[in-house]
């Protein structure tokens, strides 16, 4: 019955398969994306790691990457890793959909190394500190000098001693060295500091610099500390 | 003998029958395959411009386009939006598509006489538009308190301090703190934390606060 239109019905055929054939390859070319990192593999190779849809399961590892390699991966969730000895921890998300990826990494300094860097920039920090704020030693007892990122960022804590009771706000300063030189970033010196105002802090060093710090005691006032209850709690 | 009657019919036009079919199947294949390569990772965008028959032009890092009136395909990210017509002030945004943003709304504002006499011919337009513009208000209202949940829970009245907000640069809140003793600022920044919030995610404004390092 149908044998008179079997060129049709073939061509038609051979269309379908070609189409659907098509699809799907468009579809398996299009399921993979390109991911490039940047970073200094001197100081600590970094391991890329695919999230597992399952959030119970823990990350299978993958490859390390080679700096400035151009990697072509599943479309997905992937998480990139480092740990060494000079770094802190580092950690980065990254989710490849329709566009390539080509991102930097910027290790940050752990906690010992930066405090040892510490030791032989504090003098020229507090040089360019007190020439900016000369009033600075006679109004707040500074603490907290910690260096932050790569060590160039810098932040104390002002503790008030003056005598305006009225704002004796214990203040945060922020400092960056910028072509070898210190600047004074928070001017003047802040109550709070936010990500939205110095975006290019690293945002764990803002909220170390935030943590509360004891408030000293006025005439009618006493001093509080961090674990000082609100009178209304 | 319907069934009889259909079966009749279908005899007499048997191979158009077999050709219209074999044809849709591929058209529809066709259109489908087209539609799902073309549109791969956009998403549908809402379009709503009076005149309805505009310019609209969406700039992005990818590119730019021209879209029309009704229903455009882009891809999720930053866009400005040019919407222009002779006779019309052109009209300019920046706007974020994403998931919960997904709506273009402009009515462009007459400046010559004949443009000024299509408006009045054509109140429905514009009227159909401000209904598009409530609720591209209340798109724009969600996407500011997902992106300042602090927001959500403000204002905070204590005897003593006050934490309010006010719209900040970029759809970001400015936290303010009212209170004239550091004392409460202090507990004002601790309730702050206590709601579950990052005090480096939120400027905060200390109004009564005179910083003694500051400049004169």
């Amino acid at each position: 019955m149908l044998y008179p239109y079997r060129f049709i019905i073939i061509g038609t055929l051979i269309a379908i398969v070609a189409g659907v054939t098509g699809y799907t390859y468009y579809s398996y070319v299009n399921s993979f994306q390109l991911l490039t990192v940047t970073y200094s593999q001197k100081e600590s190779p970094l391991t890329l790691y695919a999230n597992p849809e399952d959030e119970n399961s823990s990350p299978k590892e993958i490859q390390t990457v080679t700096s400035g390699e151009e990697m072509k991966l599943k479309k997905g969730n992937y998480t990139l890793r480092a740990k060494g000895k000079m770094i802190a921890d580092y950690e980065k998300s990254i989710s490849l959909k329709d566009e390539p990826i080509s991102t930097s990494v910027a290790y940050q300094y752990s906690e010992n190394y930066l405090a040892s860097l510490l030791l032989s920039e504090q003098i020229k920090i507090s040089k360019v500190l007190l020439s900016a704020y000369p009033k600075l030693p006679n109004l707040y007892d500074q603490s907290r000098q910690k260096l932050y990122g790569r060590g160039d960022f810098y932040g104390e804590i002002l503790t008030y001693k003056g005598d305006d009771s009225d704002n004796r706000d214990t203040l945060r300063v922020l400092m960056q060295k910028k072509n070898g030189k210190w600047i004074v970033i928070t001017k003047p010196p802040q109550i709070n500091l936010s990500i939205e105002e110095y975006p290019f802090v690293p945002k764990s060093a803002l909220i170390d610099i935030n943590q509360l710090a004891t408030l000293p005691e006025a005439p009618n006032s006493p001093a509080i500390n961090p674990n000082t209850i609100s009178p209304f709690e | 003998m319907i069934f009889e009657l259909i079966l009749d019919i279908s005899r007499q036009y048997r191979k158009l029958i077999v050709v219209t079919i074999l044809l849709l199947s591929v058209i529809g294949i066709s259109i489908f395959s087209y539609l799902a390569i073309t549109r791969s990772g956009k998403m549908a965008v809402e379009v709503h411009v009076a005149p309805s028959d505009a310019t609209i032009t969406v700039r992005s890092k990818q590119g730019m386009s021209e879209i029309s009136d009704g229903t455009a395909y882009l891809k999720p990210g930053d866009y400005t939006v040019t919407v222009e017509k002779s006779g019309y002030e052109k009209y300019t945004i920046e706007q974020t598509f994403d998931d919960s943003r997904n709506i273009i709304v402009a009515s462009l504002v007459p400046v010559s006489d004949e443009a000024k006499k299509w408006m009045q011919d054509h109140q429905d337009e514009y009227k159909e538009n401000e209904k598009y513009g409530s609720r591209q208000a209340q798109q724009r209202s969600e996407v500011f308190f997902a992106n300042n949940p602090l927001t959500t829970q403000l204002p905070y009245q204590d005897p003593y301090y006050q934490i309010g907000y006010k719209n900040g640069k970029d759809g970001n809140a400015v936290i303010t703190v009212s209170t004239e003793s550091p004392r409460y600022r202090y507990f004002a920044i601790k309730k702050i934390q206590s709601m579950g919030y990052d005090i480096a995610d939120y400027k905060i404004e200390f109004t009564n606060y005179k910083n003694p390092l500051e400049s004169k």
